[in-house]
């Protein structure tokens, strides 16, 4: 018999995201756990859809905005992969940076808001400070600071001014310094470590049997990642080590963002001594035959998998996503069970999730769920 | 009517005291911050705003419990040495009682409303409670005992007593509810804790003992340990003590209720007891 109910969302001041927990209490230990999503529902699937494949990119790039880069670098291999384009040396650099810097921003973020999540504000405001020199590299780079459409068919819409080079190495420059602050900080402060070490664990066998990715995987010892077994863009060039740590609870997840954290510092100022006078885009001609492709990218939270039918016309026949979140959330029960609940916001933030990105639809008629075929759905709206 | 002028200059210092809270907290962390009036012109708005009755919770109670909280509060001012009013010979005790009360009155609002948030913020507080009323009725009672007196004296026993002044700077900070100890209203977690089907009338009255309380415990820790001579040495010790809350609650992550209740009796306590005993056979 359970004590109380305590609900956790979907409008809730520690989870800016539309997710419903029912968390069943016993005193303060967390008993059982009913989760529910799909709030916030955009049909962004189905309307990339009816775009053509120029104007979907910056749709892709609207699913998060946190990780746009990520989507449109992935939708864009996929489409690259169905044309048999090769895109430019220069657009691939340009195209690693902008990842990187994203990465930068997302964990930035991450880490400030597990700071806000702990009741430590002031870890909030130092991350989002240190955030902003990210964001105007990326804006000296894309013009723009947050849903950057850098990326299109071919290559990269803008090319980076050389003067401009010099001023994103300075700011990461100044930037790994600040990280390697925030490193010591989150490695060394006693009450921080009181609260995140050794709760919320994932063993490895765990990590295997509920397909996690990204950051949480590696936390636990499985050095997954989609930037070392696909090698896509110039990543095949570039030296950089994948942050593993054994112990899978918050204290590892967290150690393994802050090193990722200084891994795409050094990748990003490996790649912009890479960049050298060339083309940024080859431009190829958009006749689409029936084709698919998948295509995935290492985003920020993860493994993002993007699959693309074509049909003969220029717009996509059906367009999947998998962002990393929703691969993610399977082991949400497992690590809120039994913890109390002054953890649960540490704990779910310590995933990581994006809930906009995963939401999905469900139909519900006469009080049950059901299954139908897309057809069907798409009749419905 | 010197009444009437010490509640409202302590009212307006609590007040002030808090905004000093926000906006030098508010600097550390990098910010900008509030203006220093800005708990004045959000207590002025609280009482034109609307209050919601929820369906099952106790009206009546929260708001007579809200007055008295008020009240009990502003006597403590009373029997402060440098104001006097309340100046009879077993004042301590009514001092106890009057603090204790201010705590109690949160647990109770928490309790007469039948929302989860705030029975676990009340159940958090009143555990939290346990744990750092007694460190500080020790404290105030070792000090009476040492002056032989159940009256409110300053003393600036912080030559003798470090470690104790350590203590006592703890304690206020769990007593105020900022962090390390704010737990009892974790926002993450139970939003508002006990105030959060409070509102209007009300939730000003609770802001305006939250105010209060930090006035209070800082100068109550400047009378106890530094004994101000004067107005103006009072309020140097107090921007001395206020500085160092301000400076833990930016510097600190919130424990969980277990953590912080461990610390207050196992690291805190401990402090106290150290103090005593070294003093004893000196």
């Amino acid at each position: 018999m359970h004590n109380m109910m305590i609900p956790f969302g979907p409008a809730h001041p520690a989870l800016p995201e539309p997710v419903h927990l029912k968390l069943f209490l016993e005193g303060e230990y967390i008993m059982g756990v009913d989760f529910s999503v799909g709030y916030n529902h955009k049909g962004i699937e189905r309307a990339l859809e009816d775009m053509e494949f120029a104007k979907s990119i910056f749709m892709a790039g609207r699913i998060c905005g946190i990780c746009s880069s990520a989507h449109t670098t992935c939708f864009t291999q996929g489409v690259e992969k169905l044309l048999d384009v090769q895109i430019p040396q220069k657009a691939k650099v340009i195209r690693t940076i902008v990842f990187e810097l994203e990465r930068l921003t997302s964990h930035l973020l991450w880490l400030g808001m597990l700071g806000h999540e702990m009741g430590f504000d002031t870890l909030f405001m130092l991350a989002f400070r240190e955030r902003e020199y990210v964001l105007d590299s990326v804006e000296l780079i894309t013009g723009k600071r947050v849903v950057h459409d850098a990326n299109t068919i071919g290559g990269v819409r803008r090319d980076i001014p050389p003067e401009n080079i010099k001023k994103v190495n300075k700011n990461l420059g100044i930037l790994k310094d600040k990280v390697e602050y925030l490193q010591n900080l989150v490695k060394k402060d006693p009450i921080i470590k009181k609260r995140i070490v050794g709760v919320g664990n994932i063993d490895k066998d765990d990590v295997e049997k509920l397909c996690l990715v990204g950051p949480v995987a590696r936390a636990s010892g499985v050095p997954y990642d989609i930037r070392k077994t696909d090698k896509y863009l110039i990543y095949n060039d570039l030296n950089f080590k994948v942050v593993t740590q054994k112990d899978g609870d918050c204290f590892a997840r967290a150690v393994v963002r802050v090193q990722e954290m200084l891994e795409s510092i050094r990748l990003a100022r490996q790649a912009l001594t890479l960049i050298k006078p060339g083309p940024i885009r080859n431009k190829p001609a958009m006749t689409f035959t029936e084709k698919e492709s998948i295509s995935r990218v290492e985003a920020p939270r993860g493994e993002l998998i993007y699959y693309i039918r074509s049909n003969n016309t220029n717009r996509p026949a059906r367009v999947k996503v998998r962002t990393p979140t929703y691969a993610n959330l399977m082991c949400l029960n497992k690590i809120l069970l039994g913890n109390s609940l002054a953890d649960v916001p540490v704990l779910i933030s310590s995933l990581d999730p994006c809930l906009c990105c995963t939401d999905r639809v469900t139909i519900v008629r006469n009080g049950k769920e059901e299954i139908i075929k897309l057809e069907d759905l798409h009749g419905h709206h | 009517m010197v009444i009437i002028e010490v509640i409202f200059t302590s009212i307006f210092l609590g007040f002030i005291y808090e905004g000093i809270v926000r906006k030098v907290a508010a600097r550390m962390q990098n910010r900008i911050g509030p203006p220093i009036w800005q708990p004045i012109i959000d207590f002025v708005k609280l009482l034109s705003k609307e209050r919601f009755e929820v369906e099952g919770s106790n009206h009546t109670l929260i708001t007579f419990i809200s007055i008295l909280s008020v009240i009990a509060l502003l006597s403590v001012v009373f029997i402060f040495p440098l104001v006097g009013l309340l100046n009879f010979k077993w004042n301590f005790i009514l001092l106890i009682y009057l603090l204790v009360f201010s705590t109690a009155s949160f647990i109770i609002v928490g309790f007469s409303s039948p929302s989860p948030y705030t029975i676990v913020g009340s159940t958090r507080e009143a555990i939290l409670f346990l744990a750092y009323d007694l460190p500080m009725i020790i404290i105030l009672l070792y000090f009476a005992m040492n002056y032989k007196s159940l009256q409110l004296l300053p003393s600036n026993l912080i030559l003798f007593f470090p470690l104790m002044f350590i203590s006592f700077i703890g304690i206020t900070q769990a007593k105020l509810g900022l962090p390390p100890f704010n737990i009892s209203e974790a926002d993450q977690e139970i939003t508002a804790g006990y105030l959060t089907e409070c509102s209007g009338f009300e939730l000003a009255m609770f802001n305006l003992a939250k105010s209060l309380r930090i006035f209070i415990m800082v100068s109550l820790a400047t009378i106890l340990f530094f004994n101000p001579t004067s107005i103006l040495m009072f309020f140097v010790y107090s921007s001395i003590i206020l500085f160092v809350v301000i400076s833990l609650r930016v510097a600190l992550a919130r424990f969980r209720i277990d953590q912080g209740f461990r610390f207050l009796w196992l690291f805190l306590l401990p402090l106290i007891f150290i103090d005593i005993i070294k003093v004893m056979f000196i």
